[in-house]
């Protein structure tokens, strides 16, 4: 039994020193996962909260077969595309909205960022399970519930297109 | 500087201490509130999904069943014994028989998929492997009841071996759960039963013409060829419910429906 796992018993039997534990392992990650899914960082931090709650209140149908990682990044997966529902303005002109001074200022502060958040959703969300997660490419699969290979490949495509604009970046920046 | 260095100190965002004080203290609170609920055993929980699975309307079903596949031979065997005993008129009416029951525990097993039952399934916070398991356990002491009373109702009145009888029995049992639980699995949600029903009926016609044109096939059940298909069916059946349970675990009951 892995550490997570044994983690988890503790958790069940009620041990509340193992949840802290748990929690204090998970958080970063979680977060880090969730600010690259959500508005900004408020949303990022009360989706954080939102998966570890929902993580005690379904604990039970967890499976202990050494995958705890991907099913918490599944809870965060969820809460996250709940959140963004609910916060996702619908412009009524998506051209004036595209234009808008806010965009330009965030495109100009911080272009990788916006870059990345700009990507197509599964692209991005492979992207940020790989390196905000630091999840390999199998547990990447089982978070997303898609193949291996869907997601190599996705993390291949989503690399390329990162690579070629921060390329070009790093060209105009000298 | 690398893309890969850049993308893992972008994707660094230092947490604030004190928000994952609160998670932690909101996270023990949930964790004492759901601590209170009783924890049940899972032997209580089948006697529970028994008593939910209407056993007055599967005795009756069972009678009705027994009346007609049972009893009907029976009457048949008293007034016309020439008839009773011809293995071609018994075998095709307890395939007939097979199929209908296997159509019914098929219904149960994906009734998870209708009206929400998923979500009152996963309220139990029983595992969804341990609620198959449950399911499994009930359809397994029902079935040996029902077939172990017509293997022995139907070796009373025909000549026929119990093994080709139990051929007969578990060649379309097997195949008719194969086939529904496969459909199942790949409808749409909530159109399980008209399916089940619509592939009962159709296997059920299949069966009689197959004995009608093929009467040889009754010695396929009791050969070594039987045995072996038997064995083919009932690991398909084996890997349709590992499916069946992995499509029960995708359907996250953590996703928040709008």
């Amino acid at each position: 039994m892995n550490r997570d796992d044994a983690l988890v018993r503790r958790i069940r039997a009620g041990d509340s020193a193992a949840l802290d534990e748990l929690i204090a392992c998970y958080y970063p990650r979680i977060l880090r996962f969730c600010y690259w899914h959500v508005a900004n960082r408020n949303d990022a931090e009360d989706a954080t909260q939102d998966t570890f709650l929902k993580l005690i209140l379904h604990l039970d149908s967890y499976e202990q077969r050494g995958k705890f990682s991907s099913f918490l990044y599944k809870i965060a997966s969820n809460v996250c595309v709940d959140y963004f529902r609910r916060s996702r303005p619908e412009p009524a002109n998506p051209e004036a909205a595209r234009n808008s001074p806010d965009i330009d200022k965030i495109e100009s502060n911080d272009s990788f960022a916006w870059r990345l958040r700009n990507l197509p959703e599964e692209q991005k969300s492979v992207v940020i399970l790989r390196f905000a997660g630091e999840l390999k490419i199998r547990e990447i699969a089982e978070v997303m519930d898609i193949p291996i290979r869907t997601a190599q490949s996705r993390l291949r495509a989503a690399l390329r297109r990162l690579k070629l604009e921060y390329l070009n970046e790093d060209r105009s920046e000298k | 500087m690398s893309l890969n260095r850049a993308l893992r100190e972008e994707c660094r965002v230092p947490p604030n201490p004190e928000r994952i004080e609160e998670t932690m203290r909101i996270a023990r609170m949930a964790m004492q509130r759901s601590g209170k609920r009783a924890p049940r055993s899972y032997s209580y929980f089948i006697i529970i999904q028994l008593k939910r699975a209407m056993p007055a309307s599967w005795i009756l079903q069972t009678l009705l069943v027994l009346a007609s596949a049972v009893f009907g031979p029976l009457f048949i065997a008293v007034h016309y014994p020439a008839v009773a005993n011809d293995p071609r008129f018994v075998a095709p009416l307890v395939g007939c028989l097979s199929i209908y029951i296997a159509m019914s525990g098929v219904y149960l097993m994906m009734r998870s998929f209708r009206c929400n039952m998923s979500e009152i399934e996963m309220s139990t916070m029983v595992s969804t492997r341990r609620q198959l398991l449950a399911k499994l356990a009930i359809l397994g002491m029902r079935d040996i009841a029902i077939f172990g009373a017509v293997i022995v109702a139907v070796k009373q009145t025909s000549q026929m071996r119990v093994a080709t009888i139990a051929g007969c029995i578990m060649m379309p049992f097997l195949l008719a759960n194969c086939i529904g639980l496969t459909l199942g699995h790949n409808a749409p949600s909530g159109s399980h039963p008209m399916r089940i029903a619509t592939l009962g009926i159709a296997l059920g016609l299949a069966l009689l013409l197959a004995y009608s044109f093929a009467p040889n096939i009754l010695n396929l059940f009791s050969s070594r060829a039987g045995g072996a298909i038997c064995a083919a069916l009932l690991l398909l059946c084996v890997i349709r419910i590992g499916k069946l349970n992995a499509k029960l675990s995708s359907m996250n009951p953590v996703a928040e429906v709008d």
